[in-house]
């Protein structure tokens, strides 16, 4: 079976959908690829060591001519929804590399183009390693969040987070967390993205990431699916590991930072809805602009088989109102109606809402199965959710 | 194309938190839960309506 055949292509129908009073969502998060290369080569990332290869045939910048077509696009994205605010995420490969005075006019030619009456949440995930002044100056003229990825203390970082040469990149990247973190930068400072790696001390990870005080943690799940299964082969090794951060992220006596995962796993338990693609059956509304001008879904399904981001549309020639109608984008919105039976019926299928969407890649059926980390996620939820359950009925909650 | 939002929630719905003394106190705590219940509070006025991707923090 092709790719092209496995759900949801050929099974997700937007006539269908409408004529039973579906209604698309409005983009709302655009991450651009503005740069297509790193200067480090991490053994597990998704752009360069999976499925997918396509970085290599793209731009390695991508030039005014398209940003100013995505501003555009995005532009109209917002005047036909009447947004009244977007986000706009710099991306790569490694953003930095683009250089400021590119991203500087990238930014200015958004905020111009869109208008005033929406604002525009500027955002930029970077491997921290080359964040010097001369960037920093742009980022706090546009105000632009800054997200660092980092994998704990040096030991657990530099064994994956490392230069082509083998050198770890804790050194580096610690100078720029010095820097985000103290009074001059810190309202810069987003958060730190950790991949997890059971082969960490999970509280000596947790502790090495809030010594540098950042806002938001989150924890992600290295990307893997049915077809290449994760790489611990320990039973919860990944569910068990997070649970033992949870633990000592909520008996903190006072709030340390938050932590998005869990966040969202205790918000859902509430009763409310997710913020984040890794839990919950919340609508995405994440589009990606590739440096060529090519509109795709998340960058996380280069994880799954080659161009499984892609939608065939570009900023060049196509609407992003186009991309509402793809396949790929109504099956990130539709809810439980993109679960397979054995999600449907799961007692926590709306809190985990199968998992991330790439990690549920199985050849022949596509998209439409459990996530590979079901019983991980089945384990830190039950553990979430029991702990919580037990203050509430403290509380006279419950 | 419209944006009316597909919102499939789900979960263990709580009643409302503010008529309930002892998670009123939990919520002026700067603990976890405290923190949870205040924004449990705020977005049941106002639900969210977008996702986070994986790979950023954007909002």
């Amino acid at each position: 079976m092709s790719h092209g055949q496995e759900w949801p292509h050929g099974n997700v129908d937007l006539a269908t959908l409408t004529g039973a009073g579906w209604r698309p969502t409005a983009l709302r998060e655009f991450i651009l690829k503005v740069h297509q290369r790193c200067n480090l080569a991490c053994d597990y990332c998704y752009v360069y060591t999976l499925a997918d290869q396509t970085w290599s045939r793209r731009p390695q910048s991508m030039s005014r001519t398209v940003w100013q077509a995505t501003a555009a696009r995005i532009a109209e994205h917002v005047t036909a929804h009447a947004l009244t605010d977007i986000t706009v995420v710099l991306h790569g490969g490694e953003p930095t590399l683009a250089g400021e005075e590119q991203l500087s006019e990238l930014l200015t030619d958004i905020r111009t183009a869109v208008p005033r009456s929406c604002a525009v949440h500027f955002g930029m995930q970077t491997n921290g390693v080359r964040l010097r002044e001369p960037m920093l100056a742009v980022m706090r003229a546009f105000g632009v969040r800054i997200g660092v990825s980092l994998d704990g203390p040096p030991e657990g970082n530099d064994r994956h987070r490392r230069y082509a040469d083998g050198r770890g990149s804790s050194a580096d990247v610690e100078r720029t967390l010095r820097r985000l973190s103290g009074p001059a930068d810190r309202s810069l400072f987003a958060g730190l993205l950790c991949t997890v790696d059971p082969d960490t001390d999970p509280v000596a990870c947790y502790e090495g990431l809030i010594a540098y005080r950042p806002e938001k943690i989150d924890f992600l799940l290295p990307h893997a699916n049915w077809s290449v299964p994760p790489h611990h082969p320990g039973p919860l090794a990944y569910g068990s590991w997070l649970a033992r951060i949870f633990d000592r992220w909520y008996e903190a006596p006072v709030r340390e930072t938050s932590i998005r995962i869990f966040d969202e796993i205790i918000n859902l338990y509430l009763g409310g809805t997710s913020r984040s693609e890794q839990v919950g059956l919340s609508p995405s509304a994440v589009i990606v602009v590739e440096s060529d001008g090519a509109i795709e879904q998340t960058d996380a399904l280069k994880s799954a088989y080659e161009s499984a981001a892609a939608t065939g549309l570009t900023v060049q020639a196509n609407t992003f109102d186009d991309a509402l109608a793809h396949p790929g984008v109504i099956a990130r919105q539709i809810g439980v109606r993109a679960l397979c039976a054995t999600c449907r019926d799961c007692r926590i299928r709306d809190i985990c809402g199968a998992g991330h969407y790439a990690h549920r890649y199985r050849p022949g059926t596509g998209f439409l199965n459990p996530t590979v980390y079901c019983a991980d996620m089945i384990h830190l939820i039950d553990h979430i959710t029991a702990r919580v359950a037990a203050d509430l009925r403290r509380l006279e909650v419950v | 194309m419209s944006s009316v939002p597909d919102r499939a929630t789900g979960g263990h719905e709580l009643p409302d938190v503010t008529e309930m003394p002892l998670a009123q106190l939990a919520m002026n705590e700067d603990t976890v839960l405290g923190n949870a219940l205040r924004r449990y509070h705020l977005e049941a006025l106002r639900p969210p309506e977008n996702l986070s991707a994986f790979g950023s923090f954007a909002e």
